[in-house]
């Protein structure tokens, strides 16, 4: 029940809100793009290395030199290829994790959630913010911060012969958690503004699709 | 009292588990949250070393270095895309027209095509959604009971859960640490018995109550000959073609099943462009339905690693293992418990949940009770998709509810789902009794016992140096 005697919400949080969110929203972006390059990535991998032969092939006939030249290229590139499409698979998951709390489609057990009150939700989400996900973001960018810049600064090789650095992958781990931690804040403050003031919360929970 | 904490870690960091899930906090963070605080509480205990922590940062990122788990992204936007691309259509007006003229000829045609869209995709949306578009307005308008006829539809979108390539048998199978493709071999047999204990049902039904599926009239049979023909080429070809590039290239040991996903794809939107349904918004909204259940799905997974990092660090695993291999009843008793436990679970959590949270904690109980982890996955994605089913919860009810007429009334989509949901556990009990459903497709292991393998030694040669050693080469023998 809102109260009637609210006043609107004051100013600046909003446009500190709205910054963050903007920037999660462009981030996300490109997570959602990596999704479709993550998937012709992996296909073209598939593709071209079962017909390897039919390159070969082509080669034999044309003699063009460019069907051979793709062979050798990829010959001696496919682990490059190969951790490229996991690296994207890593952008997806961690790039995409703040947007995905802005929009509110983390999964929860709703057996409750679902049951109660706008105002007791919204009082779930500003004490989980605050004890659950703020310190969970600081921690686990302790524990990854150093091992990714070791791994960084050390120009760490990939597991595969031929692959690609490892440092790209592995420090994504503390960046991801450094813009859930961004909006973690943000949305702290818009639970305080909409317990507070006449702010509504713009996403209401719903279960995701599978 | 600092005594019976330290003793009790393990139970009281389940209990939290518990208590901090019910609460509705996002289960990824709320997983984590729980893991932290108690770690560092365990830490302060002496519990746990404090180098033990800093394998969280490996443990996380063989999460997004997993092969496997790569093709959630892939199987989830070519379901979206097959969901638009018009290929139930056909495929459902073929089949109905078919089998139309006999009784539950219309409840065939939909199990029929729900089991060939699960082998092209395994997602419940897609099936349930196309199918329930399609079927539903044709089944009620020719008289069909509208319980049975939700019911049929939704049960056959589900089985996608179960048919070869699913998320969820990937998914299982990653937990397990077994081979997908192994998975995939082991759910065949299950997803035969599951499509015709439905195809026996309607018969039933077609002769106990012969007007809740009636056969079509005449009239309403328009293709015939000629046009029927091409209307099923029009849908079985591109299928068929799909299930070769998805499936068959797996079970041919041609590609993983995570590269046969992106393939998928690239076959999906061909045959999209085909239908000329491909479009530039269609595909947008996959890519960011993809992203989205990507990354929520691989957070509670992150979440789960460092929770169940610090529950073993306390001796988590060893407590719950304790307690189920003790159960009565051996195998069945252990079988029959863990089914009935995710059964129930599945009514709170989502699949993701219960395979990222539940299965760890239930696999070294099944290891040391000698359960093959292939059948026992098999078993558990057959009453996983019992979740998809069950009111009020179940996602394809949801899904279906989104989709049907208002005269539909949500209490006939639950009373329908109920004889499906007990064909399904009656599926998940012939798995328990009957294992070779699930093994006889499966390589056997090796029967070798490393125990009484004989290496013959050459003999000794007393260090005398004018010949060569004398070796004898026959090979050892394996007994």
């Amino acid at each position: 029940m809102p109260l009637p005697n609210l006043s609107p919400p004051p100013r600046w949080p909003l446009r500190f809100t709205d910054a963050i969110d903007e920037l999660n929203r462009l981030i996300g972006l490109i997570a959602i793009w990596l999704v479709l390059l993550c998937t012709l990535v992996s296909a073209a991998n598939a593709i071209i290395r079962y017909s390897s032969g039919a390159l070969l092939w082509l080669e034999a006939r044309t003699g063009w030199g460019l069907f051979g030249a793709l062979s050798t290229f990829y010959a001696n590139n496919s682990n490059a290829f190969s951790d490229t499409s996991w690296y994207m698979f890593a952008g997806i998951v961690m790039l995409g994790g703040a947007w995905t709390l802005k929009v509110n489609a983390h999964v929860r057990v709703d057996l409750i959630y679902g049951a109660v009150s706008e105002r007791t939700r919204t009082w779930i989400d500003l004490l989980g913010g605050l004890f659950f996900l703020i310190p969970l973001c600081t921690l686990l960018i302790y524990f990854t911060w150093g091992w990714a810049w070791t791994s960084l600064v050390t120009q760490e090789a990939s597991a595969n012969a031929g692959g690609l650095p490892q440092w790209p992958a592995k420090i994504l781990l503390p960046v991801g958690f450094f813009i859930l931690l961004l909006q973690a804040v943000a949305e702290i403050i818009k639970c305080i503004l909409a317990l507070t003031t006449k702010y509504v919360r713009e996403f209401a929970y719903e279960k995701p699709a599978q | 009292m600092i005594d019976f904490i330290r003793a009790n870690m393990a139970p009281l960091m389940f209990g939290g588990l518990v208590v901090f899930m019910l609460i509705g906090y996002p289960a990824a963070f709320s997983l984590s949250a729980v893991g932290l605080f108690f770690g560092i509480a365990a830490l302060q205990l002496h519990l746990i070393e404090p180098e033990f922590l800093g394998n969280l940062a490996y443990q996380l990122y063989s999460v997004l270095s997993n092969d496997l788990l790569l093709a959630v992204p892939f199987f989830t936007l070519m379901g979206v895309i097959l969901e638009r691309s018009g290929l139930a259509e056909d495929l459902l007006e073929g089949f109905g027209q078919l089998f139309g003229g006999i009784r539950g000829g219309l409840s065939y045609a939909v199990i029929f095509v729900g089991a060939i869209m699960g082998a092209i995709t395994g997602t419940v949306a897609a099936s349930v959604i196309s199918m329930g578009l399609i079927s539903l307005p044709v089944m009620m308008r020719y008289g069909y009971n509208v319980r049975h006829a939700t019911g049929v539809i939704a049960a056959s979108g589900t089985i996608a859960q179960l048919i070869p390539p699913s998320l969820v048998l990937i998914v299982l199978a990653s937990q397990l640490g077994v081979s997908a493709g192994a998975m995939y071999i082991g759910a065949t047999g299950a997803s035969i018995v599951q499509v015709l204990l439905f195809s026996a049902w309607v018969l039933v039904l077609s002769i106990i109550r012969p007007k809740h599926v009636p056969a079509l009239p005449p009239e309403a049979r328009t293709l015939h000959g000629r046009a029927l023909a091409l209307k099923l080429i029009r849908g079985m070809v591109p299928s068929l073609a799909l299930i070769f590039v998805v499936l068959g290239t797996i079970f041919l040991g041609l590609v993983t099943p995570t590269e046969a996903g992106a393939m998928g794809v690239v076959g999906a939107l061909a045959l999209a462009a085909f239908n000329r349904r491909l479009n530039w918004p269609m595909l947008w909204q996959g890519m960011v339905a993809t992203m989205r259940l990507t990354s929520m799905v691989i957070f509670i997974l992150l979440g789960s690693r460092v929770f169940s990092l610090v529950f073993q660090g306390v001796g988590g695993s060893h407590w719950i293992e304790s307690m189920l291999v003790s159960l009565p009843g051996g195998q069945i008793g252990f079988l029959l418990f863990t089914m009935a436990f995710i059964f129930v679970m599945a009514f709170f959590l989502d699949f993701f949940e219960i395979a990222f949270i539940i299965i760890p904690l239930l696999i070294p109980a099944a290891t040391a009770l000698d359960i093959e982890l292939v059948w026992f996955g098999i078993m558990i994605c057959a009453t996983l998709q019992t979740s998809f089913m069950h009111p009020p919860f179940g996602f394809a009810l949801f899904y279906l509810r989104g989709i049907t007429p208002r005269e539909v009334r949500t209490r006939d989509i639950y009373l329908g789902a109920i004889p499906w949901l007990f064909l399904q556990v009656a599926l998940v009990v012939i798995l328990i009794f009957f294992p070779q459903l699930v093994t006889a497709f499966l390589a056997p292991a090796s029967t070798t016992d490393l125990n009484t393998i004989q290496i013959t030694l050459p003999p000794d040669q007393n260090g005398d140096l004018d010949a060569p050693p004398a070796f004898d080469i026959s090979p050892p023998t394996f007994n």
